[in-house]
């Protein structure tokens, strides 16, 4: 068996030492997958995805990645590290008064010093990728405009290209389509999708919608009051197992965006 | 075929105009300081003094606290005194100035100048105005800080009253109610938060400036870091300052809750 | 049996209580300085009786004399607002809970900032003068004390709400403390920087020309002058040039605000 890429082991947090949000997770995450996160709010799944990289320090346990323990890392190790996994998040987190183009670039900044950036010295080789990955994502003709100035569908595609900008081995995605409207979030979702298998990309995201989950996850892990209750592939998720994790907060499973599928055949890279 | 073409990082305009700012900002401030003439040589020459002097200041005089105190509840009531006036004048001026409620456009115009041309005085010159026609006392610094007042707050009423869904005014309209019952059942509800958030932001100002009245002698505790200063009494003045410093961090902290109400 | 509904569940009782103890902290103002509310009803037609008679008409003879200190009142003010907006932007970094980590050094520059913005400006301005002797160094100085108090504060709020979410987004791409602060939260915190910063000028405008009346120069000590020597006329001309110089630079930055469309407070 293939070694794991990322492996868990006794993943705990607790805020001041007495509200635990992680009691204790392990899982081991491998090449390739597209797992998905499910879970009632508060149970932990931004919590779990945030301690993956490290934006919020986790109290107890192992982060085993690329050979080192994430968990222990600091200072530069620390950035260098992150630098090699992406994130996508639920409100994009882009710099809305720069430019696209320039946001795009903002994921080399792990891998680049400070005085290049500033000075806005970027490769050529950087700067087409950056605008290779605008072209695919339907963004071409908006490299100039400020950030800001873009729908919410348009600002999350350019926060994956800022993600692939990292050349990640590891992509992390927060509820990357919970503010978006069904239309976006479909072009958003099938983005996503597409852009991790062409690049064999593994890719870790959480997400509310259970049937969503379904249709792209490779595997998926249901979280329950900060434990991991659930951890297979999508087709042995049963109702039961579903009404079991989101149990008390029913109302929770069915919101929209229920109906985002991946494009069979030929993926499309919306306008 | 892509990687031969340059792509820039920004387009050329948007990076000549921001050079452009930057370059009038530049020499906004250079222009500025070369025009103020600043006698920096003096300055750097009595900085050699500097550690003697404050090396003077590092004590305090225990005896300086009982009137500094006293003089501190002086300063503080001729603000409260001042604050208590200016806004209720203030909160009648601003149902009669705002856009939506004035019974006649022209009370608002009028008013509104009114509070501009007040605002526009700073609050010193409006004492020694004040003093210069009821010479010093209480009533002339409870008058300068009334006034002031009225600038800041009247003001900061109407803005809140315009904020105010215009619907209201029309939904109680509608079921008949006169105007006064629809400023009272329709906007006081709505705007009390905001107005207790500027009283309370107008109460720390109100306290501030009746201190700086002192040191031009109205009376207060400013009056006593003049005096002290005039006397080349280091340690009371250090005490005075500490006793200051302790009564306006004391305000700003029990005010900072109401103040978040402001919108 | 009857009932009275209440129609509100707030805790009547508490309310007047709070109201009842402000009333009577008013009271004892009054009382404590011995001053009536009649008096100062009947001392403001007086005021305006005094005023219309003995400052009307303004007299300008002098203009000339006093442009000069209009300038020096402008410029003043101009210097002292760029030197506390950058000096403020660090300190504001420094206060901030996002850029600044270490609890200590956040503790003791919000204490210090704390300490120039309680300390009203004419007293700093008294201070500096008995330290250093009048010049127009110290009212600058004066002014750049008062005003650092205030924008710092002003800023480290704004960082903070800037720093709150949209930065994450490039710690997690692995940028150093510096790249954050040059690619995140510089270009974030343009606009509210500006806004701050215009506000503080109109303040500073105010504020400079009173620093003259404690002997810092500008227009305040040519006011002061003219009516301690009841030279009321002139006093009068100058009075009218300062509302004129406030009136205009508030239209300035009102209509730079506007262009830059960045909204008032």
């Amino acid at each position: 068996m293939t070694t794991p890429l990322l492996s868990i082991k006794g993943l705990q947090k607790s805020y001041g030492g007495k509200k635990m949000v992680l009691k204790g997770m392990d899982a081991e995450i491998f090449h390739g997958e597209f797992i998905v996160v499910i879970g009632p709010s508060g149970a932990g799944k931004s919590t779990f995805i945030r301690c993956i990289n490290r934006m919020v320090d986790p109290s107890e346990g192992e982060l085993l990645f690329d050979g080192q323990d994430l968990a222990k890392l600091k200072g530069k190790k620390l950035r260098v590290a992150r630098s090699k996994v992406g994130m996508i998040f639920q409100h994009y987190n882009l710099i809305g008064r720069t430019n696209v183009i320039k946001n795009v670039l903002h994921g080399r900044l792990g891998q680049i010093p400070f005085y290049k950036s500033a000075l806005g010295l970027y490769t050529s080789e950087e700067k087409s990728m950056a605008f290779h990955l605008l072209t695919k994502l339907g963004l071409g003709e908006h490299i100039y405009k400020k950030a800001s100035a873009l729908s919410g569908g348009q600002m999350q595609r350019v926060g994956i290209a800022r993600a692939m900008m990292q050349q990640p081995k590891l992509l992390l995605a927060d509820e990357p389509i919970a503010s978006l409207d069904p239309k976006s979030a479909q072009v958003v979702m099938d983005q996503i999708h597409a852009i991790t298998k062409e690049n064999n990309l593994t890719c870790i995201m959480n997400l509310h919608q259970v049937e969503v989950a379904k249709n792209y996850a490779t595997r998926i892990i249901g979280i329950k009051d900060g434990k991991i209750v659930y951890d297979d592939v999508p087709a042995k998720l049963t109702n039961e197992m579903i009404d079991y994790i989101y149990e008390g907060k029913e109302e929770e499973m069915g919101q929209p965006a229920t109906g985002v599928e991946p494009v069979k055949g030929e993926f499309s890279y919306g306008a | 075929m892509m990687a031969e073409q340059k792509i820039p990082l920004e387009l050329p305009k948007e990076k000549i105009s921001r050079m452009a700012v930057g370059i009038i900002l530049l020499l906004v401030f250079v222009l500025s300081t070369h025009f103020l003439d600043l006698n920096v040589a003096t300055f750097v020459s009595r900085l050699e003094n500097f550690p003697r002097i404050a090396g003077l200041f590092m004590r305090l005089n225990p005896e300086a606290f009982r009137p500094g105190i006293e003089q501190l509840i002086l300063s503080v009531a001729l603000g409260v005194c001042g604050l208590a006036i200016g806004g209720g004048v203030s909160f009648i001026l601003a149902f009669l100035g705002a856009d939506n409620l004035a019974p006649h456009p022209l009370f608002s115009v009028i008013i509104k100048g009114f509070v501009s041309l007040i605002r526009a005085i700073p609050n010193l010159v409006l004492i020694l105005m004040i003093v210069a026609s009821m010479g010093m006392g209480n009533t002339a610094g409870v008058l300068g800080l009334t006034l002031s007042s009225i600038g800041f707050l009247t003001r900061a009423f109407i803005s809140t009253i315009e904020d105010q869904d215009t619907a209201i005014i029309e939904t109680l309209q509608a079921t008949g109610a006169s105007k006064v019952q629809i400023i009272i059942h329709g906007f006081f509800p709505n705007v009390l938060p905001a107005f207790l958030a500027w009283i309370s932001i107008r109460m720390e100002s109100s306290v501030a400036e009746s201190i700086s009245l002192g040191v031009i002698g109205v009376g207060g505790i400013g009056m006593l870091v003049s005096r002290s200063i005039r006397q080349h009494d280091h340690p009371t003045v250090s005490t005075l300052i500490v006793i200051i410093f302790t009564a306006m961090f004391i305000l700003e902290m029990s005010l900072n809750r109401v103040k978040k109400n402001r919108t | 049996m009857e009932r009275s509904i209440p129609l509100s569940v707030e805790k009547k009782a508490k309310t007047y209580l709070n109201l009842g103890l402000l009333m009577a902290v008013v009271l004892f103002c009054f009382l404590y300085l011995n001053v009536n509310v009649g008096d100062i009803v009947t001392a403001l037609p007086n005021l305006v009786g005094f005023l219309v008679d003995n400052f009307m008409p303004p007299n300008f003879t002098n203009l000339g004399v006093y442009m000069g200190a209009v300038m020096d009142t402008i410029l003043f003010a101009i210097v002292g607002t760029y030197i506390s907006a950058f000096l403020a932007f660090t300190f504001g970094i420094l206060m901030s809970e996002a850029m600044m980590p270490n609890p200590w050094v956040r503790g003791l520059v919000r204490f210090f900032i704390s300490f120039l913005r309680n300390i009203p400006v004419l007293i700093w301005a008294s201070l500096l003068i008995f330290v250093f002797g009048i010049g127009n160094m110290v009212g600058l100085i004066a002014l750049i004390l008062a005003t650092v108090g205030f924008l710092s504060r002003s800023y480290a709020e704004s960082i903070n709400e800037i720093a709150g979410s949209k930065l994450e987004s490039l710690r997690a791409s692995g940028a150093g403390w510096w790249q954050i602060l040059f690619h995140g939260l510089i270009p974030e915190f343009i606009p509210s920087w500006m806004n701050w910063t215009l506000f503080s000028f109109e303040i500073n405008i105010r504020a400079s020309a009173i620093l003259g009346t404690v002997g810092a120069g500008g227009l305040g000590i040519l006011i002061q002058t003219n009516l301690n020597m009841r030279n009321f006329t002139e006093a009068a001309a100058l009075i009218v040039i300062l509302v004129a110089m406030v009136l205009l630079t508030e239209a300035a930055v009102s209509l730079l605000r506007k262009r830059l469309s960045i909204g008032g407070h």
